[in-house]
């Protein structure tokens, strides 16, 4: 009997000391081969800023940085948001402008560095034209022409007295409205994307109804691979982007639209003619390491069409990359993703700018 | 080798040929499921093997899940824009189908594998 | 049983010692098996070497003894080639084995290969619901009736060899007491 308890007593102590060896090596992030790649990762969705965004990251601290995560896009649509009276920017409309906080500080010179260099097509004050047509809160009409004239009056981001230093702007015309609905998500992606870094997470992905914001590579170490929507078919895509630390966002007219009268009219509107943009791009999507650029540039280049943008991308070709559809179904790719890029279609007709 | 041994192994492999056929014609592949959340929340979750109508009437309104030849979309909504009725079918893991008046989103939580870790749109 | 199970042997701590080695036989075996790729178009199949260590265990040890070595064995090596979710299934896959092999081992009628056999396709038995817990997915059901046939088929390898180890063992153990 003795010596059975002492039998026992030696085997528990062994047990105890492995069990707390695992629980040390558990600490550690273990690098052995396959562990990694069959993790889950953590993952949240919410309805903001008007679509239904999904943010997810792996890791131990992916819990963490996704709630974390998810604070931030709430405090950022509070912050943003035209709809809601006490935003920040429905302040600033309602002033004639004011003091700016630091994201909007932030949004406000990306905005207008957008406007110098792609020569006044984005403009963040086309705001008055998008509440005529009314795709602001889907009252969808066709404006008259004297109520766009009128409205058009008012777009010219030139006249914002902007200081970047002392954080203000002031609206020099009356009647003047800003919107940072044209890079809002993009920002706001950017920022969940920075937010990751700094809590560590090496592996996660947002998802900002579309607008899609890579970080890092995928846990088993291969690039993400991102489907492109095809603007014609919901069902099925143009192709595939193979990406690491990239946001990867498009627009088309596809997104947002309505019909009047047999005609369809889209979202996307030429801030020279106040009417939906018809430059024979049916979508473009833009890949950049800056999600804030990426979504500015997705709408500015549908407005350009092909030859302008294709222009726009050789005098900025360090700061992204572009997939262009073109009504006939031609896909155009700059350059810098002849590697990335595969077309879903093998049929498809693919053209490489460089 | 005794010959309970030999019993033991035909046991094993009747019960593998058993359980492989009832899968088979249990609906073979036992296939992907849509789940359906409204506002956050799950509503439900739905075999994509059984042809289905599931209507969805919440605060926010109505939408109906139609579940037909292994794919899911969208019918019958009374929300404003339609958008959730032109998205199509579903099948795909991560695919999904979003009615952002309602707040409804439908996606495909265990389906043929996806060729994309997600879709830029 | 073709061998005589008489408890083991002397003092305490030649027992411990004799365990101990056993443990370390099976660390071996799990190690060696991570060299050895034996694919059967199914993840998570393995030849199940470690079990050798069980089978013969439990024809001259106490099967205390036996259990032990095995939780022991499976916590180390999920320490060690593994990770903490592979102890999870390591662990119900062997005790799942275990206690089956067990009540076969006190049956005359049935030999190492019919008990290495049963062990195998026990083991994924175990691996498979663990997994369907895990996921909350019964879908894994699916691969059941390809992991019964494959523990069979391992279970029958590992038994044999057992069966030819059986002697050696015996001529070991002798010299051991």
């Amino acid at each position: 009997m003795n010596s059975w308890k002492k039998y026992i007593a030696l085997l528990l102590a062994l047990v105890m000391v492995c069990a707390m060896a695992l629980a040390g090596c558990a600490g550690k992030k273990s690098g052995s081969e396959n562990t990694a790649s069959d993790e889950e990762p953590y993952s949240r969705d919410i309805f903001a800023m008007d679509t239904y965004m999904t943010v997810s990251a792996y890791g131990d601290s992916g819990e963490k940085a996704v709630d974390a995560a998810v604070k931030e896009i709430q405090r950022l649509d509070a912050l943003l948001s035209t709809g809601k009276e006490s935003s920040e920017v429905s302040e600033l409309n309602g002033n004639n402008g004011g003091k700016l906080s630091a994201d909007t500080n932030a949004l406000m010179a990306a905005a207008l560095d957008l406007y110098e260099s792609t020569d006044h097509v984005f403009d963040i004050t086309i705001y008055p034209v998008m509440k005529l047509w009314g795709f602001t809160d889907q009252n969808y009409k066709v404006p008259s022409d004297g109520d766009l004239k009128a409205a058009l009056k008012l777009v010219d981001a030139s006249t914002l007295d902007y200081d970047k230093e002392k954080k203000s702007v002031a609206f020099t015309v009356g009647g003047t409205q800003i919107d940072f609905g044209g890079i809002a998500k993009g920002y706001t992606s950017a920022s969940v994307a920075k937010l990751y870094r700094d809590l560590g997470v090496t592996s996660g992905l947002v998802n900002l109804g579309g607008n899609v914001q890579a970080v890092g590579f995928k846990p088993d170490g291969t690039e993400w691979r991102i489907g492109i929507q095809d603007p014609v078919d919901a069902e099925s895509m143009l192709g595939v982007v193979s990406i690491h630390d990239a946001a990867v966002i498009t627009s088309g007219g596809y997104e947002r639209n309505f019909e009047e009268d047999g005609v369809m009219y889209h979202h996307i509107i030429d801030p020279s003619t106040g009417y939906p943009a018809d430059s024979g791009l049916i979508s473009v999507s833009i890949v950049s390491e800056d999600g804030t650029l990426a979504d500015g540039l997705s709408t500015s280049l549908f407005i350009m069409g092909r030859e302008k943008a294709a222009e726009y991308w050789r005098a900025h070709k360090k700061d992204f990359d572009f997939v262009l559809c073109e009504k006939d179904g031609t896909l155009v790719v700059s350059d810098g993703l002849r590697d990335r890029f595969s077309p879903i279609d093998e049929n498809a007709k693919v053209e490489y700018v460089s | 080798m005794k010959k309970k041994d030999f019993l033991i192994a035909a046991a094993v492999l009747l019960l593998a040929g058993i359980l492989a056929l009832v899968f088979r014609f249990a609906g073979g592949d036992p296939g992907g499921s849509v789940q359906v959340k409204v506002d956050g929340r799950v509503a439900g979750t739905y075999a994509l093997v059984e042809e289905q109508r599931v209507p969805f009437d919440t605060k926010y309104g109505h939408n109906t899940l139609v579940i037909e030849g292994g794919k899911a979309h969208i019918e019958d909504a009374d929300c404003p824009d339609h958008y959730c009725e032109q998205q199509g079918e579903i099948s795909k893991t991560g695919e999904t189908l979003v009615c952002l008046p309602h707040k409804l989103v439908a996606e495909v939580i265990t389906g043929e594998a996806s060729d994309v870790d997600v879709v830029a749109k | 049983m073709a061998t005589s199970r008489k408890s083991p042997t002397g003092t305490p701590g030649r027992r411990v010692a004799l365990d101990g080695i056993l443990v370390a036989l099976a660390m071996i075996f799990s190690y060696m098996e991570t060299f050895i790729p034996f694919n059967f178009g199914v993840p998570g199949i393995k030849l199940g070497l470690a079990n050798l260590v069980v089978l013969l265990g439990l024809t001259f040890l106490p099967a205390v003894d036996v259990l032990l070595i095995s939780l022991v064995r499976i916590l180390l090596s999920s320490l060690l080639f593994g990770n903490v979710m592979s102890l999870w299934y390591s662990l119900a896959g062997g005790l799942l084995s275990f206690a089956a092999m067990y009540l076969l081992s006190r049956r005359d009628d049935i030999s190492l290969i019919g008990m290495s056999m049963t062990g195998g396709v026990l083991h994924n038995v175990g691996q498979v619901i663990t997994a369907a817990i895990v996921v909350r997915t019964l879908q894994l059901a699916g691969y059941l009736p390809v992991l019964l046939v494959a523990g069979l088929v391992t279970g029958a390898i590992i038994g044999t060899l057992a069966k030819l180890l059986m002697p050696r063992v015996q001529k070991a153990l002798q010299s051991f007491q």
